[in-house]
């Protein structure tokens, strides 16, 4: 091995995201400019760096749940407001977001983690390797792409 | 930059916490231009760890020049 690097996972590719839903039982709406929630900010959590809440149940694009009814959660796509590029996601969890969290997961760590593959097997991909894409024990995304000389 | 069939680029990607990249089997510095633009694509890096293969190569060309 010659060098490991750490990254913190953000949001800049929209397509990227737009492929990494329909695993998750997901959908993208593009240009989706409200996404349903409990309807009040009660205070209980911290709003994103930037946000108010009167931001709250806007956004650009939404993500929703394939199979929703009425009472689901869905997911708010708007641009980040603390200064750095990208996009981050609006989303209640509470009750479980009524459907909507056991697709995106904790913190939204599940739709992150098919986004990030996705960018990483596109970008592999542009590079010209060939890339495998496996599921370790412990849930996590594996890729491997050999290098040629 | 020295690579072998065993070479290979591994990326982890967990639910929580951070993405790790891994050059396996690739010596000498050349290795960060193989990861670097997946890295700008994914996010922010946090960290970059050179293991002991990335100064392999740059050893082994001291030596030969020592021997001529």
């Amino acid at each position: 091995m010659s060098h490991v690097v750490a990254i913190e996972k953000s949001i800049t590719d929209l397509d990227a995201l737009r492929r990494a839903c329909p695993g998750l039982g997901l959908e993208f709406r593009e240009g989706q400019r409200t996404y349903n929630w409990y309807g009040t900010h009660v205070g209980d959590y911290p709003l994103p760096v930037g946000f108010t809440m009167e931001d709250l149940g806007k956004c650009e694009h939404a993500i929703v749940v394939q199979d929703a009814n009425a009472n689901t959660y869905e997911v708010g796509v708007v641009r980040r407001r603390d200064g750095k590029p990208g996009y981050t996601l609006l989303f209640d969890f509470y009750a479980g977001g009524f459907g909507l969290m056991p697709c995106i997961g904790k913190d939204a760590g599940r739709l992150l983690k098919e986004y990030s593959a996705e960018v990483s097997i596109a970008e592999l991909k542009r590079m010209g390797r060939a890339v495998t894409k496996h599921y370790n024990e412990n849930g996590d995304v594996v890729l491997r792409a050999k290098v040629r000389a | 930059m020295h690579q072998n069939d065993e070479s290979e680029i591994i990326v982890t990607i967990p639910e929580e916490g951070s993405i790790t990249i891994q050059v396996v089997n690739v010596k000498g510095e050349g290795c960060k231009d193989l990861t670097a633009p997946l890295e700008r694509k994914l996010g922010v890096k946090i960290s970059d760890t050179p293991t002991k293969e990335m100064y392999e190569e740059a050893r082994i060309g001291e030596r030969t020049n020592n021997r001529y």
